[in-house]
C-alpha cells in the first residue's frame, strides 16, 4: 500500500524514519514476528463458536 | 467513550487518519495508519505516529504534550471509523516499545467495560491469544468489532 504523506514539508530529516512507507513497513516486520506462532483461528472463530 | 478528542481527517479508504495534538507548548502532527497484512488481510495493523516539521516519522519519541488522553481517544475515534468501513476486519495493536505495550495495557483496562459490549479486545501474551484480563501484560492486542458501534 502506497502511503506517502503530503501534508507536511520536507527539510532535513531528523526521526528515525524518512518516510511513512518505511515506517509502516518496519511495524509490519515487528507484527509479523510477533505473530509468526499465533494461531489467529482463535480469535477469529470465537464469535462463530459463541452462537453454536 | 466520553473522552475529548481532536477532530481528525482522513484518507486513503479510511486506513490513514491525520490530527494535531496541540498545547500551550507545542503543535505535534499525528498520523494513525491501519496496515493490512501480506498473508492476512483480514488483520490490520495499527500504527500512531509523529509526523515531524521535516517530513520524517518517529514512533518513539516521547510527545510529552500533556495529553495523552485525549490523543487516545482520537485513536479511539479512528479505530470506530474503521470498523464502520470494515467491520469484519481485525486490527492489531503493538507498542513500540515494552513500555508502550504495556501503556496500552493500562488504557485498555480503564475502558474496557466501555467498550466491552462493541469491541471484542484479544491480548497475545508468549503467542498465545485469550480474551483480554485487566492487569495481565501482554505482547500485543487485537480488536474485534461485535459490529454494535454507535459513535
Amino acid at each position: 500500500m502506497k502511503t506517502e504523506n503530503k501534508n507536511f514539508s520536507s527539510r532535513q530529516k531528523s526521526g528515525p524514519y524518512a518516510s511513512l512507507d518505511e515506517f509502516v513497513q518496519s511495524k509490519l516486520e515487528r507484527a509479523k514476528r510477533t505473530l509468526s506462532h499465533v494461531d489467529l483461528s482463535k480469535i477469529t472463530g470465537y464469535k462463530a463458536e459463541k452462537n453454536n | 467513550m466520553q473522552q475529548e478528542y481532536y477532530p481528525y481527517q482522513h484518507y486513503a479508504n479510511s486506513l490513514r487518519f491525520e490530527f494535531t495534538s496541540k498545547s500551550s507548548y507545542k503543535t505535534v502532527n499525528k498520523v494513525v495508519i491501519y496496515t493490512p497484512f501480506e498473508k492476512n488481510n483480514q488483520l490490520y495493523n495499527l500504527s500512531l505516529v509523529d509526523a515531524l516539521p521535516d517530513g520524517s516519522f518517529d514512533d518513539k519519541s516521547v510527545t510529552n504534550n500533556l495529553d495523552m488522553k485525549k490523543v487516545l481517544a482520537t485513536v479511539v475515534r479512528t479505530i470506530f471509523h474503521f470498523f464502520d468501513k470494515y467491520p469484519t476486519k481485525l486490527i492489531y495493536i503493538e507498542g513500540s516499545t515494552p513500555e508502550r505495550t504495556r501503556l496500552y495495557r493500562i488504557i485498555i483496562s480503564a475502558e474496557v467495560d466501555h467498550l466491552e459490549n462493541i469491541l471484542e479486545i484479544w491480548g497475545i501474551k508468549n503467542s498465545l491469544p485469550e480474551l483480554f484480563r485487566k492487569n495481565q501484560n501482554y505482547d500485543a492486542y487485537v480488536i474485534k468489532s461485535k459490529n454494535k458501534l454507535v459513535w
